[in-house]
């Protein structure tokens, strides 16, 4: 179950990879879950992370701290797309437990 | 007060006791302020630093940097500002350029920085901010024991624009055109010591620098500098400190209209959101006037002129796109390629008249020659005028890739690419964003093999991070005119 919502979450990062940061399905068509997002993978800049943050918070309709968006953070397709699933299960337990903005 | 250090002694007696910075956990009054960039001051006088030297300054928004700034304007040296995303071969270019002696800077930037000074001809000292000097209490820092003769005239500071062709080109700003815009911004935007700045947009660029960090210095208000743009510290410091004036790029309240906040912050303090360097687009405006209450207003500047124009336009709903009407004491015509004005509706090059315009560039007559005449700087943006007098920006002459407000060359781009053992040529171009701004797309002809991989890991290091391409493409053969010139335009709108 987790495993398919886990594809499905890398799914729509992938879509909103071609849509809000209009990057060519072409090269997008071959990364899997190892492909990092930063450096020698989609290479994606600090303006281009946060924007892909805020696709993310849209999408899913969850929160992320900025405080959260380290270079581990974008390690892999994968390391995101486990941050976002942990989001969704704290957000539908209603235990995100954190005060501020 | 007719120097930039007059202005800064000037505002500090009139408002010591107000708060001038609060830089995290640090509140600074004005009086603290003067002490420490004196301090500076004459800690520099005595490594020997003298009027017209070059001192360079890479450290990220805050209260060091406004120091080292005003510290080095003290001994009438001339500042150049660095952002702090320059790699190698920019510093390295820009270091050589103003032939800077001393760089300022900070411990975290050691190793790049160790490593470009060790590849300089011509030395270069290294100060760190970490270093500076705890402000001196001793009467001998008072004005009347260490003055320094500076002309109104001379250069304060050096900083870049990107031309249509070659590398980027300095500007030597004088503090007569520093104090003129900074009262005329004063002057058309209200702003009193009561304003209170966000300082998000980088003050080593014109924009950040000039609106904000010196906007606010000047008017003895309060600026909350912030080293890099995080949303939520964007919205806990408007919120928690009521800041009035935000002025930064589009990119900067577009995410700020697209993100998910925990609870909606309260930006009711906000006066003025004012964005500059890029067009603002009208969706995310329209989003951020739902979402806190404000619309943005659009200005409109360049490095060689400083501020040009803004929207204060009542009728914000109907002029969203428009840059306003000049600020005071600036002058704008649109121009069309016949040297006529050009009629409400016509679109010709905006062409500014003000004191805060610089003379020309240096050593570049023939560009001088183009671009400075019958009094005016012709700015190579194209815009047009509607009945009301309102300006709106349809384009440019010049060409070069607008990355979230940064003006790039991307001559800059194809050299370094061009330097690459498999790239035969290359050719950089804007793609639009969502966001009003345009991302890098190099098309690139091979004589070797190569991936697209290898092309943005060949310039990481080499060029700032907002400058490496987003998007690689190898072709055979690059559009050219049948005189062998590239033709841009034609890959552009592909």
């Amino acid at each position: 179950m987790e495993e398919k919502l886990s594809l499905d979450i890398e799914k729509k990062i992938i879509q909103i990879l071609i849509s809000d940061l209009e990057i060519d399905p072409a090269i997008l068509s071959t990364v899997d879950s190892n492909t990092p997002l930063l450096g020698r993978g989609i290479g994606l800049n600090s303006v281009e992370t946060l924007t892909l943050v805020a696709g993310i918070e849209e999408a899913f309709d969850i929160h992320i701290d900025d405080a959260d968006l380290t270079a581990e953070l974008f390690k892999t397709l994968g390391t995101l797309t486990e941050y976002v699933l942990q989001k969704i299960t704290e957000q539908k337990d209603g235990s995100t437990g954190e005060d501020g903005l | 007060m007719k120097t930039i250090p007059e202005m800064l002694s000037f505002v500090a007696k009139q408002h010591a006791k107000r708060t001038a910075i609060v830089d995290g956990g640090k509140v600074i009054l004005y009086e603290t302020l003067e002490k420490r960039i004196r301090t500076l001051t004459l800690k520099l006088y005595r490594m020997g630093i003298r009027r017209g030297d070059r001192i360079a300054l890479l450290l990220p928004n805050g209260l060091d940097f406004v120091t080292g700034y005003f510290g080095i304007t003290g001994v009438g040296a001339i500042v150049v500002p660095m952002n702090d995303h320059y790699q190698q071969t920019e510093l390295l270019y820009f270091l050589d350029e103003c032939g800077v002696l001393l760089l300022i800077t900070s411990k975290n930037f050691a190793p790049l920085c160790n490593q470009v000074l060790s590849m300089r001809k011509s030395p270069c000292q290294l100060f760190w901010a970490e270093d500076l000097p705890e402000p001196i209490e001793s009467e001998s820092l008072s004005s009347d024991d260490f003055k320094v003769d500076i002309d109104p005239e001379a250069p304060v500071m050096y900083q870049f624009s990107s031309g249509s062709t070659g590398r980027p080109k300095r500007i030597g700003r004088t503090h007569t055109n520093l104090l003129f815009e900074l009262d005329s911004l004063i002057q058309t935007l209200g702003i009193t010591h009561e304003d209170r700045f966000l300082g998000a947009a980088p003050f080593s660029h014109v924009n950040g620098l000039m609106r904000s960090m010196m906007a606010s210095l000047r008017a003895g208000a309060t600026l909350y500098p912030l080293a890099r743009f995080d949303r939520q510290a964007v919205a806990e410091t408007i919120e928690k400190n009521r800041i009035s004036i935000f002025i930064g790029v589009p990119f900067m309240p577009s995410m700020l209209a697209k993100s998910h906040f925990r609870r909606r912050p309260d930006f009711s303090s906000l006066r003025l959101c004012v964005t500059a360097s890029a067009p603002m687009p009208q969706k995310l405006n329209q989003q951020f006037y739902e979402n806190y209450g404000i619309y943005v207003r659009q200005l409109y500047g360049s490095t060689e002129t400083g501020t040009i124009s803004v929207n204060l336009s009542p009728d914000i709903e109907r002029s969203l796109d428009s840059v306003g009407t000049p600020i005071a004491g600036v002058e704008v015509e649109v121009f069309t390629d016949d040297g006529r004005i050009a009629k409400p509706g016509e679109i010709g090059e905006c062409a500014v008249k003000s004191t805060a315009t610089i003379k020309g560039y240096d050593g570049l007559d023939e560009v001088n020659k183009e671009v400075f005449r019958g009094g005016y700087f012709f700015t190579g943006d194209l815009g047009k005028r509607d009945e009301g007098g309102l300006l709106y920006l349809v384009g440019r002459k010049k060409f070069f890739i607008n990355r979230g407000g940064y003006k790039i060359d991307p001559h800059e781009i194809e050299e370094i690419l061009e330097s690459h053992p498999g790239v035969e040529e290359a050719v950089a171009i804007g793609v639009p964003t969502p966001f009003g701004d345009e991302k890098i797309k190099v098309v690139i002809v091979l004589k070797g093999p190569c991936t697209e991989e290898e092309i943005v890991e060949y310039c990481r290091g080499k060029i700032a991070d907002f400058k490496i391409p987003s998007l690689v493409e190898f072709r055979e053969s690059l559009p050219k005119s049948p005189t062998g010139k590239i033709r841009r335009t034609l890959l552009t709108s592909e």
